[in-house]
């Protein structure tokens, strides 16, 4: 029996911020500090369980790290339900370019829903002051929910994925 | 050729195929297409989504490609790992004999895929490895920053790779303007030669160095500085870097000069002080040997009296004058004591000497006419910047000896009778000098034979020792003197004096000491 909702989620941001390793960490359960740079598109099914009931599969798109030189393919942000916005929390810069990541994902799909993850939250001491730094940059994107995670220690991991789907399902009700 | 043969030419270049129709099925024409992708499981239909959920999201662009509203749709560089990872393009296009349906074609470009990764990746790394350097750059620049000191850094051929805010503004130039040029190009006033002579030196050696040197920056300011360099080995700088920090001691330089030239002038100022000194001296010298020849050295011989004196001037001049004159078958004595020393003192001692003897014959009979005619020439003919004390005398013979005399302010006479009893004589009186028409007071005073009768200066009663307490002036000094008493004037007198001497003990003499005697025979 098929899931009750099928949604497309693309994982973007700056390269070496930790997009393959959060979808590792959350389809998988693991992880590897060996860095390997995606290329294209890695398009990984998972299932999810809303509400201890209603089932959904979520397509999470990893797609190639991007920066000012290379930017994403607008195809790949086509049909997507959500964005999930990935910055190295260890990274200024990275963090900086969340709101071009904004733009060009709502230029293709204006009614995106956006998340937004602060990754490797292990390397700092306290997580919750860079988020209250740069909480202006989320709230001036429209991000609807924003989080320090690390894929290494799976800090946050689950729980991003699962609020995204309670989001979306919420959405469609 | 057969359909089979086909595939199998195109699969060799990486070309797969199925056909898709109007309900989103996926028809496996191509066999190899299943290898492909791995599923060698499913059946020869499937729902193209299952096989390619990367299409779940673009089934109205597919249904324009199957309706020909579009030519094709393609998907460029989707990963999968079946045995490994592949990498291919996947394209949807129109069927030309069908209106219905439409061709996939799946594209491996793995080979290529995983060049353009290695490629990425090194790109990659090297990118963040730069960032991790500028962050680190970006924090040794804020660390330097806080430095109040110029520092720079330089390579092992002396051109500047780096350098704080604080060098920029005490050199004058921008960091940019700065980096790889030489000092010797930056500072041409430099000594260049010692300054290149110091990193070739710590080059060679190693370690630290630190020198005084002289900079002129790019605003013409000069500045005294102290370089501290040292050096570490650094292959991407020609083998060493030199780190440097300067200190301005420009202004400890400007105190260093100024204290120069103020010891100079002060040397020249001593230099003309030692000469005034030196005239000075001489000049006193000159003096004293005057006062000297003032005082009496002989004094009148008589059949009735013995006369003696004891003078212990002190080094510099002092105002201490007495005389004992015949006059007729008297005996004048005078005993003054003027107020000051120096040169000064001398000349004013040099005018009472002078006064005092103009008007023995006229005042002689007289000793309080005489002290107070004394005190109306003096006032009249000099300003009263210097008053003395004075005793005028008489020693007259008629009926036995008689002693008469005025004070004007002078330590009293002491008697001393042969019998042992000893007195003061007199009044204190006014000293001489201040006041015109100045009355003293006269009186007289019976000598007898053996009788000692002595004048003297404060010298002697203002005496004082270590236990800063004086001879005084009335009982004590009666006692005193009485401690002198011998049997001869000269006995008596070298007793007394040498009392004075011991009673001062390591105390230095502060006063001329003047002692004058008279013994009726």
């Amino acid at each position: 029996m098929g899931s009750d909702f099928k949604w497309k989620i693309v994982m973007v941001g700056e390269f070496a911020v930790g997009k393959t390793s959060l979808v590792r960490r959350f389809v998988n359960d693991e992880f590897s500090d060996s860095y390997l740079t995606t290329i294209g598109v890695k398009v990984t099914k998972k299932e999810t369980v809303i509400n201890d009931k209603i089932s959904a599969d979520l397509l999470l798109w990893d797609i190639a790290g991007s920066d000012k030189f290379s930017q994403i393919s607008p195809e790949y942000i086509k049909g997507a339900s959500a964005g999930i916005i990935v910055a190295d929390i260890t990274r200024k810069n990275t963090i900086e370019t969340i709101s071009a990541h904004v733009e060009l994902i709502k230029s293709v799909n204006p009614g995106i829903v956006i998340f937004a993850a602060l990754n490797k939250s292990d390397l700092v001491e306290n997580p919750q002051d860079s988020l209250k730094l740069y909480e202006s940059i989320f709230k001036n994107n429209d991000i609807k929910h924003f989080s320090a995670t690390s894929a290494k220690s799976g800090e946050n991991v689950e729980n991003l994925f699962n609020k995204l789907s309670t989001f979306l399902y919420e959405e469609v009700q | 050729m057969t359909k089979s043969a086909i595939d199998i030419i195109i699969g060799r270049f990486g070309i797969y195929y199925g056909v898709l129709n109007s309900s989103m099925i996926l028809a496996f024409t191509d066999k190899n297409l299943q290898t492909y992708l791995g599923l060698g499981d499913c059946g020869d239909n499937e729902y193209l989504t299952e096989i390619f959920p990367e299409l779940f999201g673009f089934e109205t662009d597919i249904d324009d490609v199957i309706y020909k509203r579009r030519d094709h749709f393609s998907l460029n560089t989707i990963n999968r790992t079946v045995d490994s990872e592949i990498f291919f393009n996947l394209h949807i296009f129109s069927d030309p004999e069908n209106d219905d349906s439409a061709l996939i074609i799946v594209e491996d470009v793995t080979q290529g895929s995983l060049s353009l990764r290695m490629v990425q990746q090194r790109k990659n790394e090297m990118t963040l490895k730069n960032n991790e350097l500028i962050r680190r750059e970006e924090f040794v620049t804020t660390l330097l920053n806080t430095i109040p000191d110029p520092v720079f850094y330089k390579d092992s051929s002396g051109r500047y790779i780096g350098c704080n805010r604080e060098f920029e503004l005490f050199t004058g130039f921008s960091r940019d303007e700065l980096s790889g040029k030489c000092s010797r190009v930056l500072f041409s006033e430099i000594n260049e030669d010692s300054y290149d002579r110091h990193d070739r030196v710590l080059i060679a050696k190693g370690g630290a160095i630190h020198y005084e040197t002289e900079i002129i920056n790019n605003n013409g300011e000069k500045y005294y500085v102290i370089i501290n360099k040292s050096v570490f080995p650094d292959s991407d700088y020609g083998g060493a870097v030199i780190v440097g920090v300067i200190t301005d001691i420009t202004g400890r330089k400007k105190m260093e000069e100024e204290l120069k030239n103020t010891t100079s002038m002060l040397e020249i100022s001593r230099g003309n002080l030692r000469d005034q000194i030196y005239i000075m001296e001489k000049n006193l010298l000159i003096a004293r040997n005057a006062v000297d020849a003032l005082l009496q050295k002989d004094f009148p011989v008589t059949e009735l009296f013995h006369i003696s004196c004891r003078y212990l001037p002190l080094a510099q001049i002092g105002g201490d004058f007495y005389s004992v004159i015949k006059n007729g078958s008297d005996l004048n004595i005078f005993i003054c004591d003027i107020s000051g020393h120096g040169v000064a003192a001398a000349l004013f001692l040099s005018l009472i000497k002078y006064f005092s003897e103009s008007i023995i014959n006229e005042y002689g009979d007289s000793p309080v006419r005489y002290l107070e005619e004394l005190n109306h020439i003096y006032l009249s003919k000099i300003i009263p910047s210097y008053y003395f004390t004075a005793i005028a005398g008489k020693l007259s013979f008629d009926d036995g000896i008689k002693f008469t005399f005025s004070n004007g302010g002078h330590p009293h006479p002491i008697l001393m009778k042969r019998n042992g009893e000893i007195k003061l004589l007199g009044d204190d009186g006014t000293v001489v000098g201040i006041f015109e028409n100045q009355k003293f007071s006269e009186f007289s005073s019976v000598i007898e034979r053996g009788d000692m009768l002595f004048f003297y200066t404060d010298g002697i009663p203002e005496t004082h020792n270590s236990a800063d307490s004086i001879i005084g002036f009335d009982g004590s000094l009666l006692e005193f003197f009485s401690k002198g008493r011998r049997d001869t004037l000269e006995d008596t007198m070298d007793a007394i004096i040498s009392q004075v001497i011991d009673f001062r003990g390591e105390i230095k003499q502060e006063d001329d000491i003047l002692l004058l005697g008279f013994i009726a025979k």
